[in-house]
């Protein structure tokens, strides 16, 4: 049991260890990388377009859903003008950035875990070696710098809809004051709860990539089966890999921001 | 030739303990190709990836043109490498023309229209004009393999490596990849190293052999002097195809003539060997296939030749051998070679119009075994006649 506990851990560690050095490394290797603005431009429209349409139609329905119970509840204590705020704050601080990173994980980071594990099971990776092309910094590293934009602006694209979503359940179909949802809006939320919505997006859009990435890129490695079972492996490993993270990295960020 | 360009000494690798390289040791001469053959399994592709620098080896050294940082990122000075992937690792996302231009997009600042340019020139080269704008999912096995090829040029390599370059191709396919190796190793100039198990194919366009098993190198040396080697498991590795190919063309194998070598002694007089492919470098279109065919065809015509009680032995793909009685009026050497020959000008469009056939008789009592036979050039008593002369 000990022993067994013990391999665990100096496997998890040096998992963790292994995954640090590829994040550093593609990092690093971005220094190096050719048409830097074209491939960050391209990796930002694939994730980014790939994406909206889902995270305008999850942002949608969680803004409908948002202001039809917190227009039944806050209405048992006589508070529906609160409707605005709690809707916006319940938003930008926790929902916009953990609900539109998952869709992104279900979007964009299976899809890049899937084409990552394929080019390396087809040697497409070791080609860009014999090459002279550095695969992290071709295929890691520009997606890596895309989610620091992609994942920040779909969460303001989710955050905006839900609260139109909130304003047509409260409004439009529970008949609340129309001014007064705006209103409570705009003195409910603090520029430090954008900020704060912000910083997660920011910390979940990195970690998600890197761990879909790095699942992808160790296709070979870490599956148990060869060929379109070990991308599959790999794949279904980045998805929950990546939505256990955001949610842990949610709680870290939460406690330590407030 | 002549200069070792590529040397590797005591190179081992193991992976999770299970020991793979055990010690290989085997150098590469300048402009040559050599081919690795073995088993499956036993670390071949291994040891081209660490020749490539994919895999990092545990023991030994590897050093091209004297140097020991081999790879794409060992500097401007170090030799130039290429590899040629046994799926082709064509990347899906770009074009024919986009796979071939990567390497120059990515490694060097060349002009875009000078990148097209050489594109387009290898293009007309490789004979690959009408697929450069498709992507490899649109494109036949061997339309795939030679853009790969035209990748793997494009940077004029002074070294590629070839890993099994026929998987998955039908038999005219894997001997046009074949030709195509040895007709562009003549253009381009380079250094070959080939895994393949294609015996006898691979071996007409390779210069060396080097055969790993058990993880080491037990046999380094020419072609004939593969066909020559008496290491047992060697000679089963090697014949046995040969075996198959005499039994897909119906005729008796080697195997066949050895055991019937005492016989044969005491009814005939003659065995006359024919060769239909004496020159191993000279390119053809639909090489092999075409060749077996044809061969098959040269052995039937010469079947019907009247001489009571003659056999014929399949040798392997490029010999077949006739144990004949001399008749001082039908001189059989004779007789054989008019045949072919007139087999040869009745089809000129078959790839045989690019061999030149010839023939040498052996008096059966001279032999002492058939292993003899594998000796040939040895034999100062062989009569040497080409059809060309004789039809002249």
């Amino acid at each position: 049991m000990i022993a067994a506990t013990g391999r665990f851990t100096i496997a998890l560690v040096r998992e963790w260890g292994t995954f640090a050095l590829f994040i550093l490394r593609s990092l690093w290797s971005l220094l190096k990388l050719r048409a830097f603005f074209r491939r960050v431009s391209r990796a930002i429209y694939e994730m980014g377009v790939r994406c909206a349409p889902i995270i305008v139609t999850v942002g949608c329905f969680t803004g409908l859903v948002l202001g039809l119970q917190g227009y039944f509840t806050l209405s048992k204590i006589g508070s529906e003008f609160i409707l605005g705020s709690t809707v916006a704050l319940a938003l930008i601080r926790e929902l916009g950035p953990v609900l539109s990173a998952l869709m992104i994980v279900g979007q964009a980071g299976s899809a890049m875990a899937a084409e990552i594990g394929i080019q390396r099971n087809s040697e497409q990776i070791d080609a860009l070696e014999t090459i002279g092309v550095n695969p992290l910094g071709f295929l890691v590293g520009p997606r890596l710098v895309a989610a620091l934009v992609v994942f920040p602006l779909h969460t303001a694209i989710f955050d905006l809809i839900g609260i139109v979503g909130g304003y047509v359940s409260g409004v439009m179909i529970m008949s609340m004051d129309g001014g007064v949802y705006w209103q409570n809006v705009y003195d409910g939320v603090q520029r430090v709860d954008v900020f704060n919505g912000f910083q997660k997006s920011l910390a979940f859009g990195f970690i998600v990539t890197a761990i879909c990435a790095f699942e992808g890129f160790n296709t070979h490695r870490k599956s148990s089966q060869p060929g379109a079972r070990g991308v599959s492996q790999s794949t279904t490993r980045a998805v929950v890999f990546s939505s256990i993270a955001v949610l842990a990295v949610d709680f870290v960020i939460t406690s330590l921001l407030g | 030739m002549g200069t070792p360009f590529l040397e590797i000494k005591g190179v081992k690798k193991a992976f999770n303990g299970r020991v793979v390289l055990d010690g290989i040791d085997l150098t590469v001469d300048r402009g040559s190709i050599t081919t690795i053959m073995g088993k499956s399994g036993i670390g071949k592709s291994v040891l081209l990836k660490c020749i490539a620098g994919l895999v990092d080896y545990d023991a030994g050294e590897i050093l091209l043109d004297g140097q020991s940082c081999i790879g794409a990122n060992c500097g401007k000075d170090s030799p130039r490498l290429s590899y040629l992937f046994q799926q082709n690792a064509l990347f899906d996302s770009m074009t024919a023309a986009e796979n071939v231009a990567f390497p120059l997009v990515e490694t060097t600042r060349m002009r875009r229209r000078e990148i097209r340019r050489k594109v387009k020139e290898l293009f007309e080269q490789l004979d690959l004009g009408d697929v450069a704008n498709k992507y490899p999912a649109e494109m036949s096995g061997g339309m795939q393999k030679r853009v790969a090829l035209g990748r793997a040029l494009i940077t004029q390599p002074q070294l590629i490596l070839f890993d099994e370059p026929t998987t998955g191709l039908d038999p005219q396919r894997k001997n046009s990849v074949f030709t195509m190796v040895a007709d562009y190793r003549k253009r381009f100039d380079f250094t070959a190293v080939m895994v393949s198990h294609d015996i006898p194919e691979a071996l007409f366009v390779s210069d060396r052999v080097a055969w790993v098993d058990k993880g080491v190198v037990r046999f380094v040396g020419s072609p004939t002097d593969l066909e020559l080697t008496r290491d047992p498991e060697l000679v089963e590795f090697v014949h046995h195809r040969n075996g198959l190919l005499s039994d897909l063309a119906g005729q008796q194998g080697r195997s066949a003539l050895f055991s019937d070598w005492p016989e044969l002694r005491k009814k005939f007089d003659e065995f006359i060997v024919a060769t239909c492919a004496t020159e191993r470098r000279r390119p053809g279109s639909d090489l092999g296939l075409k060749r077996f065919v044809s061969y098959r065809e040269a052995v039937s015509s010469v079947k019907d030749l009247a001489r009571e009680g003659s056999s014929i032995y399949f040798l392997d793909e490029r010999h077949f051998g006739f144990a004949v009685k001399s008749k001082p009026d039908q001189p059989p050497l004779a007789q054989v070679l008019r045949s072919l020959k007139e087999l040869n000008d009745a089809q000129p469009l078959t790839v045989m119009t690019s061999y030149q056939w010839s023939a040498r008789s052996y008096r059966l009592a001279a032999l002492p075994s058939p292993s003899a036979l594998w000796t040939l050039e040895d034999l100062p008593s062989a009569d040497v006649v080409s059809a060309n002369a004789l039809s002249a």
